[in-house]
């Protein structure tokens, strides 16, 4: 590629591999955050979705 | 006055006035130290990287591509991936831990997780060395790249950069760091843009930049290294990639930054813009650095002082000299500021927390602890100008060889807290103490060399296999800890969402039925007495 020997021409693809790997584990995170409760974190959406936590249920 | 040094000089006041315009918002020691734990995932990912990417991206790695060609791209890859593994790993869990067991310093989360003051003990003592002789790496950077702009001395270099630096770190602790590192990513990739452009415009792109390097030696596009220097040590290799593909979840002052997190949910976002960033950023300093030796091989005279660390800014001033090389300087600078000023806050956050206010004066009220951190920053600030002006040393080195000591120290520690219930503080301790002696030896004795291992594995798989091995002894993790490390993966709600959404549809298609049915009812009552 480019005029590289093939050993080291993976190395121009590795930004590609990092994105589409960056994507996959956005969705994937996406996902299992979609199935957890973060209100007692300080997360702004869950604490929209569900309500505020009652005061014993806070973190310390 | 020359245009590189007014836009240095607007650089330097834009970032203490943003120091002073935060020092107003930190009102509490969590504020200053973790920014009161607020931070959206665009700063969480530029704060992250930033601080990753220092003085080494702009001078280090593009040197070793002068020397060694493609070789140096290993650094590259690795440095790439960071970021991304390091918030798949650690970010959310360890977000939760931290808040769950109120540490705000990546120490204090040691001791606590591990319930153990001798994890506390070796872990300051380490961090404070070894993020010491980072920031004495960054001071180098500094006072190299104010030699190049205005001619003068060394000393005076690193005096003026690192009085920058300590005053905007000094007044605005975590929130100035952040916010002043956003801007600072900015900068940095927005100049390496605009000269990597200009300059595979000259090459005649990839092409043109291979067969002028293939002119000087075919070597030089092979993965051994000019030479094949490194042909056949596949130890070196690996340790090239792995040093900055997993070793960032050791770096004490990278860790810190999943603790500031505004929320464990911001993580998947800061993923997102923390790989765009870094893909545009790793590689565009190793191809400049195999520029740079097409074009100073033809014109040696044109790399100033002879050094090929400042193989960029000797680029910027002859491709572009006046204001993009100004800027370029000023992305210099902004890479060796925003890690300095991370480094530092830790160091004064270990010193004031850690030893000062858990140890010494557990009663010293807020006030009292900031002052301590802010004195602790002047004191590394004064160490480092003199050691970097008695006996300064190389930057690669000194930053892989930092880099190695403090990733094989903490690494399995910072994972292990999270990830595995049964590690304990014997298999922590001895996983930090084997693995930064190993490292440490390596390095200083040069060991690379005579046995083709890199100093990062030599260090780094001692330190799992202790951490896996003597966790079966001593004290176990206590049933408190074992839930609390539980809670970190994150309370589970009841009933997942499409489950939700799915009830919430067929509850209210039987709450019209119902409404419906009592309305007609109603009606019939009603028409009935009439």
């Amino acid at each position: 590629m480019f005029g590289l020997p093939m050993e080291t021409s993976w190395m121009l693809i590795w930004p590609f591999i990092n994105l589409a790997a960056a994507f996959i584990v956005y969705f994937t995170m996406k996902k299992q955050d979609a199935m957890v409760d973060d209100r007692e974190f300080g997360d702004e959406d869950d604490l929209a979705k569900f309500g505020p936590l009652e005061g014993k249920e806070e973190a310390k | 006055m020359r245009v590189e040094v007014i836009v240095l000089i607007v650089y330097f006041v834009g970032m203490i006035a943003m120091g002073l315009y935060w020092n107003k918002k930190s009102k509490s020691s969590e504020d200053y130290m973790v920014g009161g734990r607020s931070m959206g995932p665009l700063v969480t990912a530029l704060t992250l990287q930033t601080t990753a990417m220092s003085g080494f991206m702009f001078m280090g790695g593009p040197s070793l591509a002068y020397q060694f060609g493609y070789f140096a791209l290993f650094y590259a890859i690795g440095d790439a991936s960071g970021g991304l593994i390091n918030l798949t790993v650690l970010s959310r869990r360890m977000r939760r831990l931290s808040q769950l067991l109120d540490a705000i310093s990546p120490i204090e989360y040691l001791e606590k997780r591990y319930q153990s003051i001798p994890v506390k003990v070796i872990g300051c003592i380490i961090a404070v060395f070894g993020l010491s002789c980072y920031v004495l790496g960054q001071f180098m950077a500094t006072g190299k790249t104010l030699v190049t702009l205005f001619g003068f001395p060394l000393e005076v270099g690193l005096i003026v950069g690192v009085t920058v630096i300590l005053f905007y770190t000094f007044v605005g602790g975590y929130f100035a760091v952040a916010w002043t590192d956003v801007i600072q990513g900015f900068i940095m990739i927005g100049s390496l843009i605009v000269i990597f452009i200009g300059v595979m415009i000259d090459m005649g792109g990839f092409g043109g930049l291979h067969a002028r390097l293939a002119e000087i030696d075919p070597s030089l596009l092979g993965f051994w290294g000019r030479d094949n220097h490194y042909e056949g040590q596949w130890g070196v290799i690996a340790g090239a990639s792995l040093i900055y593909m997993i070793g960032y979840m050791g770096l004490p002052h990278s860790v810190n930054k999943h603790m500031a997190m505004g929320s464990p949910k911001k993580a998947k976002t800061s993923v997102i813009y923390a790989t765009i960033w870094t893909q545009l950023f790793c590689f565009i300093p190793y191809f400049l650095g195999m520029a740079g030796l097409i074009y100073f091989t033809a014109q040696p005279d044109m790399l100033i002082n002879g050094d090929m660390e400042l193989v960029i800014p000797s680029l910027a001033a002859l491709k572009f000299p006046g204001v993009f090389s100004g800027l370029m300087l000023t992305a210099i600078m902004s890479a060796i500021m925003s890690t300095v000023a991370a480094l530092m806050l830790l160091i004064a956050t270990i010193v004031s927390i850690d030893f000062y206010k858990r140890w010494l004066r557990p009663d010293a009220p807020d006030k009292t602890v900031v002052l301590i951190s802010r004195a602790s920053i002047v004191a590394v600030g004064i160490i480092g100008v003199a050691i970097a002006i008695m006996n300064p040393p190389g930057i690669f080195k000194l930053i892989v060889d930092t880099f190695s000591f403090l990733g094989a120290a903490f690494m399995p520690s910072y994972i292990c807290a999270i990830w595995w219930k049964k590690a304990n503080a014997t298999g922590s301790a001895i996983s930090m103490v084997v693995g930064c002696l190993l490292a440490w030896g390596w390095g200083t004795f040069d060991l690379e060399s005579v046995t083709g291992i890199h100093a990062f594995i030599a260090g780094v798989v001692p330190s799992w296999i202790c951490m896996l091995v003597f966790s079966n002894f001593g004290k176990p993790t206590s049933p408190e800890m074992c839930d609390l490390i539980e809670r970190a993966k994150g309370k589970k709600i009841d009933v997942s969402t499409q489950v939700q959404t799915a009830s919430s549809k067929q509850l209210s298609t039987e709450s019209r039925a119902i409404t419906q049915f009592v309305f007609n009812k109603k009606s019939a009552l009603v028409a009935e007495s009439l």
